[in-house]
């Protein structure tokens, strides 16, 4: 429903947008554009040992959202929240890169994406330019999260045909969460053993 | 020409038809979302599954996930957490069941009473709904919550704290207690292994501690439908209803029907509700029947959305204002010790401060918990705070955790003690829900917008929400937290209610004292939105089923000549051997 609700605010602002020059048209994203932008914004909110992370200047030894594979899942599931938007992760993609022009003009580095070739801090300042320009708001609120969610559940490896999982979810290993359980040897009593109250 | 049609078959709607299906009256329960009649088949314990914003099953979207969820404006960057489907936001939640804070209602007389809303009072007393309650905690039923680790951990911490331990059902003091909850003690091996094969019914009955609340309770495996742990209406009160001409003298069982959209409430020239319009979801069929009594129990954003897009009347403007949620915030501690975060049920143990909210100290599974650190309204700590207001009281950040504060925070779940803020929120007008003029309409009309002034709430809710996060930070620091982070959340909207309350003034409510509508006769509402206010910051589930239930016989008593029963009669629980024997069909 966020989701929903940040892609109609971007909807509804998209010209006001384009002129600012920040947002790049959805249709010059290309297929490598787009994974690359999104494996910048996976490695900015759960880093790891990879190529984005280490570009970033903020990395990690254990593995991070670029590692586990979910920048496809995540792509997808953005389009198919909003079927009324065509390339709604086009657009997300290009404000993303729109907004790191303005923070960087030539940020350098070896991707596709000039959102990927930021710094962390410089990555820090486009959410600080979304989260201050109303109808970005939204979609600063709910990217993090989102991000999040899908690098810490099991979506990597979750089969939604069978609704079974095809392999170990590194999430599940990054947490150190023991995965999931019909039950658990966690009772431990009651609190001065009292089972009721009046 | 039925007796009564309801309207939503989530946490109020189903008790409303399940009461007044045992007085014998005919009634239909529409649902827009799916049935969920089996919850081993339907559920699993995944958050990709249950939890994926666009196909997971716990949405606010319709039974086929292939299609999209339904549209809302959020006006604001805000989680919204409503689900569709039979049970509704019950089949999500950790089954938390506190009476509310007696000094929101007339007759509270205690020295701290101008420490509440009293511009916004429920319109009859505490003792009245006393006996409503007792009825609903013996039908789900409630019970109170047995110890995992982390609530071992947060009860010390609040004994640090100086805090005494709450005895009674009732709040009457800053107190801490173990929770009440709708989820069935741990018998047998539930709760004590891990074991797939010994945690069968009936070798395991009620909560198996999987920590799984949040995809659906469908624990333990083999249990009939009435008897899972976690007693969402879909597990509890729905098969009650549809079984009540078996166990209940006189009882007729309710028409259930899922899929089914209501988009228009059709009255008569003088404005008395007659009948009720839906939509078929898989056929796109438009059907309406008749009633003598409709009652909606839509959700706080659809209930007012039925109303405006049935052109019914609101002359006082109060029709979906005065929205609370109970201005939540969350504050997580990385302790230096196991605290069995993602174990057991969601939420074991609470603090109340009466006047001023409460914390609960609640679990996730890693996704979940990692979403939640991540939404914020407070920006990146070390980089901006997004000019909002609010203190860190001793927290090492404030705001959204990303970057290596996620990782570092999320790498061991179980190190994590999670304390989620609910604050006592003033009515406000500003907050509230209309229709929206910026997105086209749906299959269902005009689609709602929800509008939450966040940065300009009430000095006493600001006030009441700062104190509760200190004493957060004070708690987690005395339980030897290494860091602690507070969130400062936007709009994190698990709680909802009051956008068409019930109150003493004609002048700032939509209901009368009896849940009816003022300008609607014969209409009725029964879900959170009827409550006159936040309730004092306890989980509303209880109060809005509590509620439901005296509606129920005031819809009884007004318009089929009938007697009330509670009070006069024992009330059935809905995991009484009769009823197990009808659910099983014996």
């Amino acid at each position: 429903m966020l989701l929903l609700s940040a892609a109609m605010a971007l909807a509804r602002a998209t010209d006001l947008l384009t002129s600012r020059g920040w947002i790049q048209a959805a249709e010059v994203v290309t297929p490598d554009l787009l994974h690359d932008t999104f494996n910048g914004l996976l490695a900015f909110i759960v880093p790891g040992p990879d190529d984005y992370s280490v570009a970033q200047g903020v990395s990690t030894v254990e593995p991070g959202g670029v590692d586990e594979g979910v920048t496809d899942i995540l792509i997808a599931t953005l389009d198919e929240t909003t079927p009324f938007l065509p390339q709604f992760s086009a657009t997300v993609a290009g404000i993303l890169n729109g907004i790191a022009l303005v923070v960087n003009p030539s940020p350098g580095g070896t991707f596709l994406s000039p959102f990927a070739c930021l710094s962390f801090a410089e990555k820090a300042a486009v959410f600080q330019i979304m989260d201050g320009t109303d109808s970005l708001k939204p979609l600063a609120g709910v990217l993090p999260a989102f991000v999040a969610f899908f690098c810490y559940s099991e979506a990597a490896v979750f089969d939604p045909v069978t609704r079974s999982l095809t392999g170990h979810p590194i999430a599940w290993d990054i947490s150190s969460y023991q995965g999931v359980s019909d039950g658990r040897n966690e009772f431990v009593g009651y609190f001065e053993n009292r089972r009721d109250v009046r | 020409m039925r007796d009564v049609i309801v309207v939503g078959a989530g946490g109020g709607g189903a008790v409303i038809a399940k009461e007044l299906a045992c007085r014998g009256l005919d009634v239909v329960l529409l649902e827009a979302g799916p049935r969920f009649a089996d919850p081993e088949q339907d559920w699993r314990h995944f958050e990709s599954d249950a939890n994926n914003p666009a196909s997971g099953y716990f949405r606010f979207g319709p039974a086929d996930r292939s299609r999209p969820p339904w549209v809302r404006e959020l006006a604001q960057s805000t989680l919204f957490v409503q689900l569709s489907g039979v049970g509704g936001t019950t089949n999500h939640y950790q089954g938390n069941s506190p009476r509310a804070a007696p000094g929101v209602f007339t007759d509270y007389e205690s020295a701290d009473r101008n420490n509440y809303d009293l511009d916004h009072l429920f319109p009859f007393g505490y003792r009245e709904l006393l006996p409503y309650y007792e009825w609903v905690e013996h039908t789900l039923p409630v019970e109170t919550a047995p110890m995992g680790v982390k609530e071992e951990i947060f009860f010390r911490g609040a004994q640090q704290l100086g805090l005494p331990v709450e005895r009674t059902k009732d709040i009457t003091r800053a107190a801490f207690r173990p929770q009440q909850n709708a989820i069935l003690q741990p018998r047998g091996n539930a709760g004590r292994t891990s074991d797939p094969h010994r945690l069968v019914f009936p070798r395991a009955d009620g909560c198996t501690f999987c920590g799984h609340c949040s995809q659906g309770c469908f624990e333990p495996l083999g249990a009939p439908i009435n008897l899972k742990a976690k007693r969402s209406t879909s597990v509890s009160y729905i098969p009650m209803a549809l079984t009540c001409d078996h166990w209940s003298r006189g009882g007729r069982a309710v028409t259930l029907l899922a899929d089914a959209f209501a988009t228009r409430i059709n009255t008569d020239a003088q404005s008395v509700a007659r009948s009720v319009t839906w939509r078929v979801g898989t056929t796109g069929e438009i059907l309406t029947e008749e009633a003598h009594v409709i009652v909606l129990a839509c959700s706080t954003v659809e209930t007012p959305r039925l109303w405006f897009n049935s052109g019914l009347p609101n002359p006082n403007g109060w029709v979906g204002r005065g929205l609370t949620d109970h201005f939540v915030d969350a504050i997580t501690g990385v302790m230096p010790f196991d605290t069995g975060s993602t174990r057991g049920p969601g939420c074991g143990g609470r603090i109340d401060f009466p006047g001023v909210g409460m914390l609960e100290v609640v679990g996730e599974t890693p996704g979940l918990r990692a979403a939640l650190s991540a939404f914020s309204d407070a920006g990146i700590p070390g980089y901006y705070d997004n000019g909002l207001p609010g203190g860190d009281y001793g927290a090492d950040t404030v705001g959204r955790l990303i970057g290596t504060n996620l990782k570092e925070a999320m790498s061991n779940v179980d190190r994590l003690l999670n304390i989620d803020v609910f604050t006592d929120d003033d009515v406000e007008a500003q907050n509230r829900v209309t229709l929206s003029s910026n997105y086209p309409p749906d299959e269902h009309g005009a689609v709602p917008r929800v509008e939450i002034h966040q940065r300009s709430r009430s000095a006493r809710t600001i006030a009441n929400r700062e104190f509760l996060v200190q004493q957060a930070v004070l708690l987690l620091r005395g339980l030897g937290a290494t860091k602690v982070h507070r969130i400062n959340k936007p709009p994190f909207v698990i709680h909802s209610h009051c956008t068409m309350r019930m109150g003493l003034s004609a002048d700032d409510s939509v209901l009368d004292e009896n849940a009816e509508a003022r300008w609607v006769p014969r209409l009725f509402i029964a879900d959170n939105s009827a409550l006159a206010n936040g309730i004092g910051g306890p989980n509303p589930t209880l109060t809005t089923q509590a509620l439901a239930t005296r509606t129920a016989e005031k819809i009884f008593q007004r318009y089929f000549g009938g007697e009330p029963w509670v009070g006069r009669e024992a009330p059935v629980s809905s995991i009484d051997p009769a009823v197990t024997r009808a659910v099983l069909g014996h």
